[in-house]
């Protein structure tokens, strides 16, 4: 099986977050604005696999 | 009467009939065999005060009168004789002797020819002299060992680090440790030692740190530790490594005045059984005590862990481990963070009904197969925040924690999943000061009663807060409605397409409809001021920000009580008192709207929209308003 591994990745306290969208009383991270959306938004980024998101913030890639 | 021998014990070691016998060594001196294979020669530092010393090297050429400083480096190298050994070797024996003072400092290291990390050529050493000070790295000066015992870490360095050290030494004898200080990584390495005489008592020696880290070949019987610790106060990774230990090791019954035993037994892959003290005593430290010890399968633990601090990882990986009784008490403890993670076999685990001072329990019970768990509710602490990061895998149990909590987390992802499927986080102290998410619960068994509950749970007044939720069995798919028309002030948003998925009770998120709107305070009859606000009493809200104005406080929900067309009053319950707003002010408020009726190409929703354009709307039937009114974000 195939893991689809896109969306929202964030880096912080050593840990690499990931969220197929995000609810936050100050913004709406959803895939569907990723394209019009100006990142980082509070941290996050959107990446179309995990390896791309590994490799941005510089963390090894299994 | 006829007495019978009936076997021979196998793994006692023996001295090998074809060596030169140096089990008797005359005071202060050293006797020393060194076989010749790829290599032969070593370099030996002795010091004698300011005396001197002699030194036989076994093939005919004898020193006297060298000055034993401890600095000067006395090396031997290519030689003829030696004795011929069953394995087609020539033996040396050489010996240190006629010292006019007495021998303080012994060490050798591999010839100057030869890389550092190549190993020695020497099999067996007798320390006939009983006043050396200090015996670390004596047969590895390069290795280097330092631990932190809380902030559990260990850093080596030089050659131990590649498993090197004196790989040929087998058999070591000590008559004395009267003046001896340190025998820190004293033999760490020499992985086929088989056989350590150590004397009766451990004399002055304060350090054993690594002693005999990673000596393979060593096993219980072939060892004779003192029966007391004398004034040794550390032991940290002891026996790390020692593979061959079984079930025939012998310590002390009391563990005297050690303070840290860390990393003590770790890794003793074949240990299947240790007989340990009744009392912890002084021990402060226990951290990867028995650490992936695979096949220990009984232990029997203190039944206090008495003045113990750090216990993290100390049974982690123990894979057959079946019974283990913890104390009633936490006592002392400040970190058991990964302290029974991966110990499969033990099914049944009882932790304290009492509260400790817990700070790190991070992974403690992250383990598979767990039957029965009591305790966690009294785990951690009611007066420190404690970090339970990752604290469970598999579990099938509803959790309660009570303590205070900077972070929670359980260790699951697509595949592995937890059967977690409620957990309780009831300290409204917590104030989850941990690193983002400071809740995780994905791939959670947890329903959207669950998560709900659980948001409820969260405290209020907290900023910049994140909790997981990814793949939770009730983290809703979100509806995402690309071009939704929005009209400053109106409560109905147009659908560009179709309106499927959409339906009644579901709350919306969105550019001007979840996002935070501007009022202002007064303080002259308490008002909170928005022209045509659009809110009806009993709505919940919250304010991201204040400025100026007190008697409120940010990311706390409020219901909404006395509304007109652009004012409202505040209230902490539902119809209730409003609150008293003190100095006029401005702030940025919070209200997630909901959707009221679905038409064919319009939403009517329960928050008129505050900006007018063409947004994504998203709409999901998990009230994640319980926990965004407080400030947090949800992600799934």
């Amino acid at each position: 099986m195939i893991m689809e591994t896109k969306g929202f990745y964030k880096y912080s306290d050593d840990n690499l977050q990931f969220a197929n969208s995000v609810m936050s009383p100050d913004y709406i991270l959803v895939e569907e604005e990723k394209d019009t959306v100006q990142f980082p938004v509070d941290g996050w980024y959107w990446f179309e696999i995990e390896e791309e998101a590994k490799q941005f913030f510089n963390l090894p890639i299994n | 009467m006829r007495e019978y021998i009936t076997s021979k014990d196998p793994d006692a070691w023996v001295w090998p009939s074809d060596w030169p016998n140096i089990e008797e060594c005359p005071d202060n001196e050293i006797l020393i065999l060194v076989k010749d294979h790829i290599r032969w020669g070593f370099i030996c530092k002795v010091g004698t005060g300011t005396g001197t010393f002699s030194v036989d090297w076994g093939d005919g050429i004898i020193e006297h009168n060298l000055v034993g400083n401890g600095t000067t480096q006395f090396e031997h190298g290519s030689t003829t004789g030696g004795t011929l050994s069953n394995d087609g070797y020539l033996i040396w024996k050489a010996r240190i002797f006629n010292a006019s003072e007495n021998i303080t400092i012994w060490k050798v290291r591999v010839p100057s020819s030869m890389n550092v990390y190549s190993p020695m050529s020497i099999i067996a050493v007798n320390l006939g002299a009983a006043y050396i000070e200090d015996l670390s790295n004596c047969f590895d000066p390069n290795e280097t060992i330092d631990f932190n015992d809380a902030t559990p870490s260990v850093t080596w360095g030089g050659a131990g680090v590649n498993g090197f050290g004196n790989s040929d030494l087998k058999y070591l004898k000590i008559k004395s440790f009267q003046n001896c200080l340190s025998t820190k990584l004293m033999a760490s390495g020499c992985n086929r030692l088989s056989k350590v005489v150590l004397p009766s008592s451990w004399g002055s020696v304060l350090c054993v740190d690594a002693m005999l880290s990673s000596c393979y070949a060593l096993k219980g019987r072939n060892i004779n530790l003192p029966s007391s610790w004398g004034s040794v106060l550390t032991a940290r990774y002891f026996m790390n490594y020692c593979v061959s230990l079984t079930d025939d090791l012998q310590i002390p019954s009391s563990w005297g005045n050690l303070t840290s035993v860390y990393g003590f037994l770790r890794f003793c892959l074949n240990l299947r059984k240790i007989n340990l003290p009744k009392s912890w005593g002084n021990i402060q430290c226990i951290v990867s005590f028995l650490q992936d010890a695979f096949n220990l399968t009984k232990l029997v633990i203190p039944n206090s862990w008495g003045n113990v601090l750090y216990a993290n990882r100390a049974f982690n990986f123990m894979q057959n481990l079946d019974i283990l009784q913890l104390p009633s008490s936490w006592g002392n403890l400040i970190d058991v963070s990964l302290m029974l993670q991966q110990t499969p076999s033990v099914k049944d685990i009882t932790l304290p009904a009492q509260f400790g001072n817990i700070t790190k329990a991070g992974s403690l019970i992250n383990a598979i197969g767990i039957r029965s768990i009591s305790g966690v509710e009294y785990l951690g602490s009611l007066t420190q925040q404690c970090d339970f990061a990752t604290f469970c895998s598999d579990y099938n149990f509803p959790m309660v924690i009570n303590s205070l909590v900077s972070k929670f987390s359980i260790d699951t992802g697509p595949i592995v999943r937890s059967n977690l499927s409620s957990l309780r986080l009831l300290n409204q102290g917590s104030l989850f000061a941990g690193g983002s998410p400071q809740i995780m619960v994905s791939y959670s068994a947890m329903g959207k009663s669950s998560l709900e509950i659980l948001f409820g749970d969260i405290p209020n007044g907290l900023v910049s807060k994140t909790i997981a939720i990814t793949g939770a069995t009730g983290c809703d798919t979100l509806v995402s409605k690309t071009t939704s028309g929005t009209t400053l002030g109106s409560t109905t948003v147009t659908l560009s397409g179709t309106n499927t998925g959409l339906a009644s009770g579901m709350e919306v998120y969105g550019t001007g409809l979840s996002l935070a709107r501007a009022v202002t305070f007064t303080d002259a009859g308490d008002l909170v001021n928005r022209a045509a606000h659009g809110l009806a009493n009993g709505m919940k809200i919250s304010f991201s920000s204040i400025t100026s104005t007190t008697g409120i406080a940010v990311n706390t929900p409020y219901y909404v009580v006395n509304k007109t067309n652009d004012t409202f009053q505040v209230s902490l319950t539902l119809g209730g008192v409003a609150i008293a707003l003190v100095t006029n002010g401005s702030g940025n408020l919070i209200a997630i709207p909901t959707i009221v009726t679905v038409n064919s190409n319009n939403i009517v929703i329960d928050v008129p929209a505050s900006a007018t354009g063409s947004v994504t709307m998203t709409a999901g039937v998990l009230l994640r308003s319980i926990a965004m009114l407080k400030g947090w974000s949800v992600t799934n």
